[in-house]
């Protein structure tokens, strides 16, 4: 009776969570907001995986396509936590399903004897669920225990000393999560430096990634003088992350950084640095923007063209949307060519 | 006004004449200086073709028409409109009442034409011989009224002429502001006796449906009742009172007082002085009686061109001819009057006056001013050649009833020059001139102004015209005869002449600048026939404001909007001016919206009154009928318009379309798929309407009513250029006229997906793709976007969503599972697309590769859309093929956008 009640209880959770973990889309590494997760989760803990379960298993085709789904249940030790009133070294259950072979990246799932950061959801006393299909799990070798009270900065400052440590891995996830906070304490913020200059390109372009959460001037230019020796032909995905936060600089100081951006081979770069050209809306930046309208990408030469229209208060056909811009890109951009000739130029003298 | 007898001693009393002072001559400077205007013309406005009233149903009316074995009878028609051609119909009616329908007659711009009254009988099989008379109407249609009209009788056997002008039918039942009901009508006339033998007739034409039973009486120099007259006249009828007391009375002068019942100006009344035997004729002026008034204002008459002494011989008189001046005064008002005269002249190039002495007359009194007796006993009485009269009084308007003229020796040729008002004008018409069939035409200008001033002269003819700039010194006055013009053929500034051919054609006396310009001028004219003997004036018209606006009428600014309104001025003669940098602009509200230069700037919502003043001439046309002394009065034109500033309205959030049915997510911060609309308005009718963007956006719940200030609006499609929607808001204010504000605004949308960033491969390991350690069991590949919008905005927190279709295996008997669609919410506006296979089997999942494998394992057509986390909700934005390899995974065939 028992045991029916067990399963029947795990084939809901499976039913709930195949509708919102089945997909493989998920967040660009690093922009994952880290906050609101926190708050739906039950409990948020640096966790042991002691045991591994198999509570039902079904063989399933998709497509003609064979494959195992398990449901299993995780005995795991809580060896801190940063939100629950659970105790250090209680153990608790951690529910989840897990497909072999594994295609979808959002269904987390744990393994026997790692030690990972987890946000779990409360399904029953001392049961949870994963909270969220993305940062449900993040595995690290080490991450130490921490005094004070519980809550996000408990959190931070437990990332912040994996920094410390020697494990590249830990090094990367604790920075995609401390990049997922809106508020970052100094003493994070001085662990991260000294990695922006690290020589692998992984690590240093995850700290620049938390680093330009501060909107400093200082940060744009550790950036841009990274990339500067940065001549890998290999783009880490860090980039991506680094484009959006990039993108929300207004600090006019980072304007001269921001233009050197704008001629970054990498997108992401080239992408951050216009978002931010365009948030600051300064006529100083017209020439960059100028530039910019033969990028190769024409989303760039887009946000060149209506950047330009913000700046200078020109309408009609010098601030298309982006549906009629594709539709005849050279017009405008011409037509902007024409007008920095005749007039903008001169303005800038 | 009228006395019957009993009081004769009072009245002979002060009747006389009192002579007060000696003649003397004055000089310029010694009264209040009289100024030029020194105003200029109004920036006139192009001719456009179109009016700003729509042309309406037109009549004149006068007369009488006088046929018989010697008089022909002919109706002048002059078109005031310089710029447009005009189609009149004349309309004659017998004594009896019966109408006969002319043909219609095509007028050329500012053109003139004559109807040979005669033939036109003929016409209709009337014997032209047989006596007939009766009154004109003349119908035509135009916006406002534009003919001036004369009816001319001449009897050229008996050197007789009979002239009179018509009126607007509809002038002065719209000024008085009377309806048709029927009330006491009077008006009064003043006759005079030129030599012993004069007698004189009224004729009354009644123009109503209704027959009119009138009462004539005829009253002698001191107001006593020499005899009563009482005729009925029938429906379009006319009928002729003979003042036979005339004959009997030994007074020279008196007056003669007219009443009945009926509509306003039902009847037509014209009075006529003349003596068959000599061949004398003169108008006996007959004016509507003034309505008693305290009013005193500082009135000036003038009567130009009264000629004294041998007249010029170019004038081609009989030798030996000499002319003397008569100038008679009845005084209508129910006091004394005291006027003096003064005479203006122009001897050797220079211009001189003489002050007459002061009179004094009688309430209800007339009197002959002799002027011949008093220019004989003054300095001047050997002057031969023309004097201008000049009377300056204070008084009602209208309170003087007078003729002038002068006449020969024999009372064969009278030149009637009647006294006009001295007054500030702009350009004056002279309807008509003829050098025809020994015609000529004899104009007299004068300045009454203390200060040199210029003028332009121009003559109208068939297809052309010819100016003739004219400067007066103080003072100064100017015969001239039209032959003089025609025969010199000297080219105009523009080179024009007057061809020898033309003899007859209409004039203007204008400021150099043109007809809006403002001056100060008297001018009169004669038409004579020596060989005939005959002379008559005809009519002269003031150029003034016949309509005025402001254009746009009503109108509605924005709150903090601004509207350049334009006033507009419409001359009688169809010149348009702008007004809008000369008139003095008023908000009635400033509170609602203010106004400098006819810049309105919305302040706050509500109903106002804009208005536009200026002090411009604002009397039109035909000036002496049924009146006192014609002038071109100044008044103030003041268009107005009444505006509202409609509330400014407001939207409370960006507008996003992300399909059909398909709301904005919880916690998306860049808009909704609603919004408010909020006018910040006062209390009226609310209309609330989408006028562009119908497929895009529509209004739910009410959008009608009192004080729907707000409504809720929708997307139901997303915009392709900026601000493609448009609410417009009818907002009547509670009082006020109607005004409509809008909003405009785009309905932004998710258009593609940009890549943001390469694709990143690595090797992996463990059980799960979430956040997989690295490790060589298998691959995740990273393929990261971007969402932009159609205007190029990064979507945050909104959902997105893939599906699949149409899975091929490349490699054949492959155990990969297939991808599950689903979705995510991002918080950025960014995502990445995961793919990932560990611990495949067949075959197996390697880590990526140098080079990468070119081992396919499946692909499928992957679509993408944004709005909703669930598959295929949301608006697609991306197409490509899902393509797996054995050790990394790609997009290939990208197709984005796809709307």
């Amino acid at each position: 009776m028992r045991l029916s009640m067990k399963l029947s209880y795990g084939l809901l959770v499976v039913a709930v969570l195949c509708t919102a973990l089945a997909a493989d889309i998920g967040p660009t590494p690093g922009t994952q907001r880290v906050g609101p997760i926190f708050e739906r989760a039950d409990l948020v803990c640096n966790c042991a995986v002691e045991s591994i379960n198999v509570v039902n298993e079904e063989h399933l085709q998709r497509q003609g396509k064979l494959l195992i789904r398990r449901h299993m249940i995780a005995s795991v030790e809580v060896q801190d936590a940063y939100k629950s009133s659970v105790s250090v070294a209680q153990r608790i259950s951690v529910e989840y399903d897990e497909e072999t072979p594994a295609t979808m990246a959002s269904m987390p799932g744990l393994t026997s004897g790692e030690k990972a950061l987890l946000f779990l959801a409360a399904r029953g006393p001392s049961a949870y669920v994963f909270a969220d299909p993305f940062l449900g799990v993040t595995p690290f070798s080490a991450l130490g225990r921490q005094p004070g009270e519980l809550g996000m900065m408990k959190l931070q400052s437990a990332l912040a000393g994996a920094l410390l440590g020697t494990s590249r891995d830990d090094q990367i996830n604790a920075m995609r999560l401390l990049q997922g906070f809106e508020e970052l304490s100094p003493d994070t913020i001085s662990r991260v430096i000294p990695l922006s200059s690290s020589a692998d390109p992984g690590v240093a372009f995850s700290a620049i990634a938390v680093l330009l959460k501060t909107k400093t001037p200082e940060a744009v230019e550790t950036l841009e003088r990274y990339l500067d020796k940065y001549k890998s032909d290999t783009e880490p995905i860090a980039l991506a992350s680094i484009g959006t936060e990039l993108g929300q600089i207004s600090d006019e100081g980072a304007l001269a950084a921001i233009d050197a951006l704008t001629r970054s081979r990498y997108l992401p770069i080239r992408f951050g640095a216009m978002e931010a050209l365009r948030r600051m809306r300064n006529p100083r930046s017209a020439p960059a923007l100028v530039r910019r309208l033969d990028d190769a990408e024409s989303t760039v030469r887009y946000v060149a063209v209506i950047t330009l229209s913000e700046i200078f208060g020109q309408a009609g056909d010098y601030a298309p949307s982006m549906y009629l811009f594709d539709k005849n890109p050279d017009f405008y951009v011409n037509l902007w060519k024409a007008w920095w000739a005749k007039e903008g130029r001169a303005l800038q003298e | 006004m009228v006395h019957a007898s009993g009081h004769p001693s009072v009245l002979r009393a002060s009747v006389l004449a009192l002579l007060i002072t000696l003649f003397s001559f004055v000089s310029f400077g010694q009264e209040a200086k009289v100024l030029a205007p020194h105003k200029h013309a109004l920036p006139l406005l192009p001719y456009t073709g179109k009016w700003h009233k729509a042309a309406t149903l037109r009549s004149m009316v006068g007369g009488p028409w006088i046929v018989d074995a010697n008089f022909k009878s002919s109706i002048y028609i002059k078109n005031s409109i310089k710029m447009a051609p005009l189609t009149v119909t004349p309309i004659l009616y017998l004594s009896n009442g019966r109408r006969y329908q002319l043909l219609d007659v095509k007028l050329e711009p500012a053109g003139v034409a004559v109807v040979n009254v005669n033939q036109a009988l003929a016409d209709q099989g009337l014997a032209p011989w047989a006596t007939l008379r009766g009154y004109v109407e003349v119908e035509y249609k135009w916006p406002w009224d534009a003919l001036c009209v004369t009816v001319r009788n001449v009897d050229a056997v008996h050197s007789l002429v009979i002239a009179h002008n018509l009126r607007q039918a509809t002038l002065y039942s719209a000024e008085s502001g009377t309806d048709s009901a029927d009330h006491g009508r009077a008006y009064e006339g003043v006759w005079w006796k030129q030599e012993p033998n004069v007698s004189g007739f009224i004729s009354l034409s009644n123009s109503s449906t209704t027959p009119i039973s009138a009462r004539v009486q005829v009253i002698d120099n001191h107001a006593d009742v020499l005899g009563t007259h009482t005729v009925t006249v029938s429906p379009h009828g006319t009928k002729t009172v003979n003042l036979t007391e005339l004959q009997s009375t030994p007074a020279k002068e008196g007056g003669v007082h007219i009443t009945y019942v009926g509509p306003e100006d039902a009847l037509l009344l014209t009075g006529e002085l003349e003596d068959a035997l000599v061949g004398f004729s003169a108008k006996l002026p007959l004016y509507r009686a003034p309505k008693h008034s305290n009013k005193q204002e500082s009135l000036t008459y003038a009567a130009l061109g009264l000629m004294t002494g041998e007249v010029d011989p170019m004038m081609r008189f009989p030798v030996g001819t000499k002319f003397t001046p008569y100038f008679v005064v009845r005084n209508l008002s129910d006091h004394p009057t005291s006027f003096q005269p003064k005479v203006y002249w122009a001897e050797n190039s220079a211009s001189h006056s003489l002050s007459l002495p002061q009179f004094s007359i009688a309430s209800g009194a007339a009197m002959n001013l002799d002027l011949s007796a008093l220019i004989s006993s003054s300095s001047i009485r050997n002057f031969n050649g023309n004097i201008n009269v000049e009377l300056d009084i204070k008084g009602p308007y209208g309170d003087l009833l007078m003729a002038s003229g002068s006449v020969d020796q024999k009372n064969t040729y009278v030149f009637e020059a009647a006294p006009q008002a001295v007054a500030v004008s702009v350009a004056k018409s002279l309807s008509y001139w003829s050098t025809a069939n020994g015609d000529d035409t004899m104009f007299t200008l004068w300045n009454p102004a203390d200060e040199a001033q210029d003028f332009l002269f121009t003559v109208f003819f068939s297809r052309g015209h010819y100016e003739y700039p004219i400067h007066l010194g103080p003072k100064a006055t100017r015969s001239f005869n039209m032959s003089e013009i025609v025969e010199a053929q000297t080219p105009d500034t523009e080179g024009n002449v007057i061809p020898a051919g033309v003899h007859e054609g209409s004039a203007e006396i204008a400021g150099p600048e043109g007809a809006t310009q403002p001056i100060l001028a008297a001018i009169d004219l004669g038409i004579y026939n020596v060989q005939k003997a005959t002379c008559y004036p005809t009519c002269i018209d003031c150029n003034g404001v016949a309509d005025d606006w402001i254009d746009a009428n009503p109108f509605g600014v924005a709150v903090g909007g601004k509207i350049q309104q334009t006033a507009t001025a419409q001359f009688h003669d169809g010149t348009k001016a702008d007004l809008t940098n000369s008139a003095t602009w008023k908000s009635s509200n400033t509170g609602v919206a203010t106004v400098s230069a006819g810049l309105v700037t919305g302040v706050g919502a509500g109903p106002l009154e804009l208005s536009a003043e200026e002090e411009l001439v604002t009397q039109i046309g035909e000036v002496c009928q049924n009146e006192p002394p014609p002038r071109c009065q100044e008044g103030p034109v003041q268009p107005s318009s009444p505006g509202t500033v409609p509330p400014k309205i407001s939207q409370s959030t960006e507008l996003w379309y992300f399909g059909n049915g398909i709301s904005a997510p919880s916690g998306f911060t860049l808009g909704s798929t609603t919004a408010t609309l909020t006018a910040n308005g006062g209390s009226g009718t609310y209309t609330w309407t989408v006028t562009n963007g119908t497929s895009i956006a529509a209004l739910q719940g009410t959008t009608s009513g009192q004080n729907v200030t707000s409504v809720t609006i929708g997307s139901i499609g997303y915009s392709t250029s900026a601000n493609d929607v448009t609410v417009q808001l009818q907002y009547t204010p509670t009082g006020g006229k109607a005004a409509t504000s809008s909003i405009s605004f785009s309905v932004d949308s998710p258009y593609k997906l940009a890549s943001n960033g390469a694709t990143t491969n690595k090797g992996v390991t463990g059980n799960t793709c979430n956040n997989p350690p690295p490790g060589n069991n298998g691959f995740q590949s990273v393929v990261p976007y971007k969402i932009l919008s159609f205007f190029g905005v990064q979507i945050s927190h909104i959902g997105v969503n893939e599906t699949f279709a149409t899975w091929t295996d490349d490699y054949i008997g492959n155990n990969w599972p297939v991808v599950v669609a689903g979705g995510y919410t991002t918080t950025d506006g960014t995502f990445a697309d995961y793919i990932c296979a560990i611990n495949t089997t067949t075959p197996p999942s390697l880590p990526p590769q140098v080079p990468l494998s070119a081992t396919k394992i499946d692909h499928a057509s992957q679509f993408w859309f944004v709005g909703s986390v669930t598959p295929s909700d949301g608006v697609e934005v991306q197409s490509d093929t899902f393509q797996r390899y054995q050790d990394h995974g790609l997009h290939t065939g990208i197709v984005s956008p796809v709307r």
